[in-house]
């Protein structure tokens, strides 16, 4: 047996020698472009983006490994070899097997020595013990994922060229039941188990995700020996007789069932899709309408007729008013407005390229649609303005794009009471921790730390700032500069505003100084009204099957018409769609069941909803996320 | 005789383009029915757009590596051969098949998205035509380029991968924007939503590039009867494996290290700034918000002792220095000075209110003093092995060049709180070893008036040219950013470089410290 592992192991070799040397690289890309000194090994650093790094390349090796592993045999004709060997095909599989899982962990020690060689070498006197333990941990749980990965690969192996679609398959279907968000999903999720929780010197193992890949990693690889067993098995061709035929008849029917079945799918799922339409109008009027004006193109049900109209006879000066604004001379065609579509939760409307999603929300008068559709027409006219640019780059201009269209909306469509409600939570925000130009420019950073809708507030101020020291004629031109080479050009988002500021010939200091003043005059405005707004802490427990989270606050400061809330999630929380918000129960706790968010490690945001004045109001005032880790 | 090409083709892989076609139609409907999906996407046609980015290439790959390598591989081509009709014909077949399949699940998978958003969608001739028309040519560029791909044999795949790469990179450097250059504009962000222009040049480049790789696949397949596409079909050895894959991550290791060292291009310039510059030195100074009168002067006279400054300080360091911007900002307070932070190769960028009463030029000297080391020595100046001297450096640079106008009062407060926290710091010349310790018991600021102290001592036993010949020789030179800084530690740590400027090691350097605070906290004049 010996003999016959040393052998699959000496058949591994090239792909060890592959591994290896993209471990070489990498190190000499890490020696070319920074300080070997420089890479400590910090738990939670690498918990953020680095384990990602390493589950694609631990993944690739797996899959490199494992994709010929047992079908190779039969294709390169040494299987008759192996069968007239006084061998079981089992002691054979199990060879292979034991020949893969050591040379994977060969290559995950060599990655592994690579990091703890650099995270030594950048030690220094303050550092700390080096977390040999988390390490280990983290080490086993990357060999736990390769193992299981490696079951599901041989198993998918036998499908041979098909392999690559199947496993593109399989990451597409695992990504769709992730963006729903579903704790099952959340299981077979390979990140969410390198992941444990750590806090501190405790280090939390998801033995759930463990269990469960790793359990499905065992029976594809039970499955796979049966393939194997029955790998090169005599097939009968035979044309003649009754199970000839029936044989025939079956692998015909077979082939002649895919195209029926993908139609037959595509129709009752269109039916489905149609049915769920239906079912969220309440009339069940199925008659879609259409009206078209200069500038627009609308989209609606008849039963919404009534409400429509009113601001489809209004809207053309809505578009003029914004594109004027931002010195667009045309759409180049109508924008459509569908005012029929299903939105993304607690968004009153969405933009792509010249196409407008919003709720006819029966309940809201005109004015405030209008500045719906004045807002979303912003989007629209910043995407004309930029060429795409500023959609193309959202990570570092999102927070442009929604407090330009805030600013228009409050400046030419807003009311009083909505622009205080954003100057509050501008505010708000400066009381919980300095707010610097710098931090929420890239969306992905600000939205690991704080509301990612701060970006309104303050995307608002700052383009009121530019309006007050540029004019009128400034956000429209720093749209037009985004197209030039320099600033799509730019590496990082600093140098992405700062070169579009400069050449529109403006200069980014002189903005920020003014958005800076802006915001500690609105925090000394607002100092009475924030103190009815304490900041809240608190603590997660699990007690049973229930996660709960107890707040802490000055219970006396607290508004006594604010309502206490609370965002959960096991992800990182730059990852979130859509977020959920949580109510405390009877006793002040907000109570979850553990199942819906099975990590180790929960991150939670408190925040207060103030009392909101005739209906409106959209923000609540939330603290920065925590993180605690838990069982 | 191409009807029965035709036959045998859908003999052998039959089964292979019907699941094909059916797992697109799979990845359009999970799409389609994903509820979050439905609601983040504007328009049932970004699925297309999904999966004509995604699937068709994959199901190219697999239906070229079908109809074209795996002929070629297993050599059956030759019985094609024998047939009596040209060569140019099978392959036709072949590419029509390839063609037709695609176009097939594509057309198809518009039309269910169009039927699906019939209701949300403003459908006209032209928006149609625009749709049809860039799935359709899209289709066709990938579809011609896996069929050439195909007959490149066993360096197909690693040829696609520098091809992948090599886009990947040319658009992440700024050099070709993929998103809008033909055919990848096509499937770009608007595929769904642009109903009325009709991409002429991108739909001709993108027919023009389909017809390129066509003639090159036809080309690999008929020339010299096929046999160069029979030679690139045979197994690789393992020598030419192992070049390969050397090479193609070489070419990837190479590029990530280009795109490493990319920084911003554009200039930093401040405008309406005042400039001075000389050989080396430039700096540029400029006010945040209209100043008045009376300010600008102040502003004005600022930048010139900042300039000065600056020419005095080619004396510790070589020039040239990188460039400074210094920013008045009003809405700072007086105490509050920020680093820009931008990349070392553009400079050094300090904000601060330069009018505010309790605007400290000293203090501001020594900041920008912090700031132009961690540039030049891209942040290694604050590294535990270097620490010791960049702490203090400021304070004491200032303080002997004269601009620190600490009077005495201030000087023996600094030694007697450099002395009073001697009692925990650790023995000897570890001392200096261990500076992170320090910092972290004592804190930055009290770790700095310790690194002062050392070099007061310094230029009390030995003059401040041993002061300033150790800084030069720890920060002189710009450091480059790579391993190469590390290795220069390595071979010439700071001891070295202490006993070579000094003639001290770390264990005097120390009893050096010790004498000069036994000595100053009496309040000794410095």
């Amino acid at each position: 047996m010996r003999q016959l592992i040393l052998k699959e192991v000496r058949g591994l070799k090239p792909w060890v020698g592959l591994a290896v040397l993209l471990s070489l690289f990498g190190l000499v890309l890490t020696l070319g472009t920074e300080f070997p000194d420089e890479q400590t090994f910090d738990p939670s650093k690498f918990l953020g983006e680095e384990v990602e790094a390493a589950i694609i390349t631990m993944l690739l090796i797996t899959v490199l490994t494992g994709a010929g592993l047992l079908v190779n045999e039969e294709e390169n004709g040494t299987l008759l070899f192996l069968d007239g060997l006084p061998l079981s095909r089992t002691r054979i599989f199990l060879a292979k097997i034991a020949a893969a899982i050591i040379v994977l962990g060969a290559i995950l020690l060599f990655e592994i020595t690579q990091i703890a060689g650099l995270g030594l070498l950048s030690q220094d006197s303050a550092s700390g013990p080096f977390p040999w333990r988390f390490l280990a941990v983290e080490t086993a749980l990357l060999y736990a994922m390769m193992i299981s990965s490696l079951g599901v690969v041989l198993l998918l192996s036998f499908l041979r060229t098909w392999l690559a679609l199947a496993l593109g398959l399989l990451v597409v279907g695992h990504l769709m039941l992730q963006m729903e968000s579903t704790p099952v999903a959340a299981l077979f999720d390979p990140v969410q188990l390198v992941r444990p929780g750590v806090d501190g010197a405790r280090i939390e193992v998801p033995w759930k995700h463990l269990g469960t890949q790793f359990g499905v990693g065992l029976v594809c690889a039970a499955l796979a020996w049966v393939g194997f067993v029955r790998l090169g098995g005599r097939r009968s061709r035979s044309a003649t007789g009754i199970v000839g035929v029936l044989r025939r008849l079956t692998g015909f029917a077979l082939r002649a069932a895919i195209p029926v079945v993908w139609i037959a799918a595509l129709i009752i799922v269109g039916k489905d899709l149609e049915d769920d339409d239906n079912n969220h109008r309440p009339g069940r009027e199925i008659a879609f309408a259409r009206e078209t004006t200069a500038h627009y193109e609308f989209l609606f049900r008849e039963d919404q007729r009534p409400h429509a109209e009113p601001l489809i006879q209004g809207a053309d000066k809505v578009f003029e008013t914004v594109a004027d604004f931002l010195g667009i001379p045309s759409a180049r065609g109508r924008v459509v407005v569908d005012l029929a579509g299903p939105l993304v939760h607690h968004a009153a409307g969405q933009a792509h390229w010249k196409k407008v999603r919003m709720s006819l929300n029966p309940a809201e008068d005109l004015e405030s649609l209008k500045a719906v559709l004045g807002h979303e027409t912003t989007h629209v006219c910043i995407d004309l303005a930029s060429d795409s640019v500023a959609t193309g780059r959202l990570d570092w201009a999102r927070w442009f794009h929604e407090g330009l269209s805030t600013y228009v909306e409050m400046r030419f469509f807003g009311q009083d009471a909505q622009q205080e409600e954003l100057d509050r939570v501008s505010a708000h925000a400066l009381d919980r921790g300095t707010i610097r130009f710098g931090e929420f420019v890239v969306d992905a950073e600000f939205a690991r730390h704080r509301d990612p809708n701060l970006v309104y507030p303050l995307g608002q101020l700052w383009c009121k700032a530019l309006v007050n020291t540029y004019g009128d004629g400034a956000p429209g031109r720093v749209c037009r500069a985004m197209t030039r080479a320099g600033v799509r050009a730019a590496s990082d988002a600093d140098g992405f505003w700062r070169t579009a500021l400069q050449q529109s010939g403006y200069d980014l200091e002189r903005v920020n100084a003014a958005f800076n003043s802006e915001l500690r005059h609105l925090e000394e405005k607002h100092a009475e009204w924030l103190e009815s707004y304490p900041p809240i802490s608190g603590h997660v427990t699990i007690e049973g099957a229930e996660i709960v989270l107890r707040p802490q606050y000055e219970i006396s400061r607290a508004a006594s018409n604010a309502t206490l809330v609370a965002r959960l999630t096991d992800r990182r929380p730059e990852e979130l769609i859509e977020s959920e918000f949580f109510l405390p129960e009877n006793d002040g706790c907000i109570r979850v069941a553990r199942n819906r968010f099975p990590g180790a490690t929960i991150r939670f945001q408190w925040g207060w909803t103030p009392e909101r004045k005739d209906g409106a109001g959209r923000f609540s005032l939330f603290e920065k996320w925590e993180e605690a880790v838990v069982r | 005789m191409i009807d029965a090409l035709i036959r045998k083709e859908f003999r052998q892989h039959g089964t292979a383009f019907l699941v094909l076609g059916g797992l697109l139609l799979l990845g359009l409907w999970n799409i389609l029915a994903n509820p979050l999906l439905r609601r983040i996407q504007g328009s049932g046609f970004e699925t297309v757009s999904f999966l004509l980015k995604t699937l068709v290439p994959i199901g190219a790959l697999v239906l070229s590596n079908m109809l074209v390598a795996a002929e070629f591989r297993h050599k059956t081509q030759l019985f094609l051969e024998g047939l009596p009709l040209p060569r140019w014909r099978m392959l036709a077949v072949k590419y029509a098949l390839m063609l037709g399949t695609l176009i097939t699940a594509v057309v198809v998978a518009t039309g269910a998205a169009g039927w699906q958003s019939r209701h949300s969608e403003v459908m006209t001739r032209d928006f149609a035509g625009i749709l049809l028309a860039k799935t359709l040519c899209w289709t066709w560029f990938v579809g011609t380029v896996f069929f050439a791909l195909g007959f490149l044999g066993k360096y197909r795949v690693a040829l696609g991968l520098f091809a992948v790469i090599g886009l990947m990179w040319a658009h992440t450097s700024g050099w070709v924007d993929l998103g809008r250059t033909a055919p990848f504009s096509l499937v770009d962000a608007r595929f769904a939503f642009e109903r009325e222009v009709w991409p002429v040049s991108e739909l001709a480049a993108t027919v023009a590039w389909a017809v390129v790789f066509t003639i090159i696949g036809f080309a690999l397949g008929l020339v010299r009867d096929a046999t160069i596409a029979a030679l690139l079909a045979e197994r690789m050895s393992a020598r030419e494996k192992a070049w390969v894959t050397l090479l193609l991550l070489g070419v990837v290791a190479l590029i990530g290290m280009a795109e490493e060292r990319r920084e911003n291009r554009e200039a930093v310039r401040l405008p309406g700034a005042m400039t001075w510059e000389e050989p080396g030195i430039r700096l540029e100074v400029s006010s945040a918000h209209a100043p008045d009168d009376g300010d600008e002067e102040i502003i004005a006279m600022a930048g010139t002792n900042f300039f000065s400054f600056l020419t005095d300080m080619s004396g510790l360091l070589d020039r040239p220095l990188p460039p400074v911007f210094v920013v008045h900002r009003p809405d700072l307070r007086g105490s509050e000075i920020e680093d820009g932070k931008l990349p070392a190769a553009q400079g050094v960028l300090m904000r601060a209110n330069l009018t505010a009463k309790d605007f400290s030029h000293a203090q501001f000297e020594r900041e920008l003093t912090r700031s132009i080391l961690t540039a030049r020595t891209h942040g290694r100046s604050q590294m535990e092995r270097w620490a010791w001297v960049a702490d203090g450096l400021p304070l004491w640079w200032s303080l002997d060049r004269g601009t620190n106008r600490a009077g005495q009062d201030q000087l023996t407060s600094l030694v007697t709180q450099a002395h009073s926290g001697r009692t925990n710091l650790v023995a000897g010349g570890d001392f200096f070893r261990r500076w992170s310790t320090l910092r972290q018991k004592a804190g930055q600021e009290p770790a700095a008036v310790f690194s002062w102290a050392t070099l007061a001592a310094l230029a009390q036993e030995r003059g401040s040219g041993a002061v300033v010949g150790l800084a030069k020789a720890c920060f002189g030179r710009p450091v480059p950013h790579d391993a190469r800084a590390w290795w220069n530690d390595v071979m010439d740590p700071p001891e070295h470089r202490l006993s070579r400027t000094t003639g001290l090691d770390f264990k005097e350097l120390r009893e050096l410290l010790d004498h000069f605070l036994d000595s100053q906290v009496g309040g000794m004049p410095l």
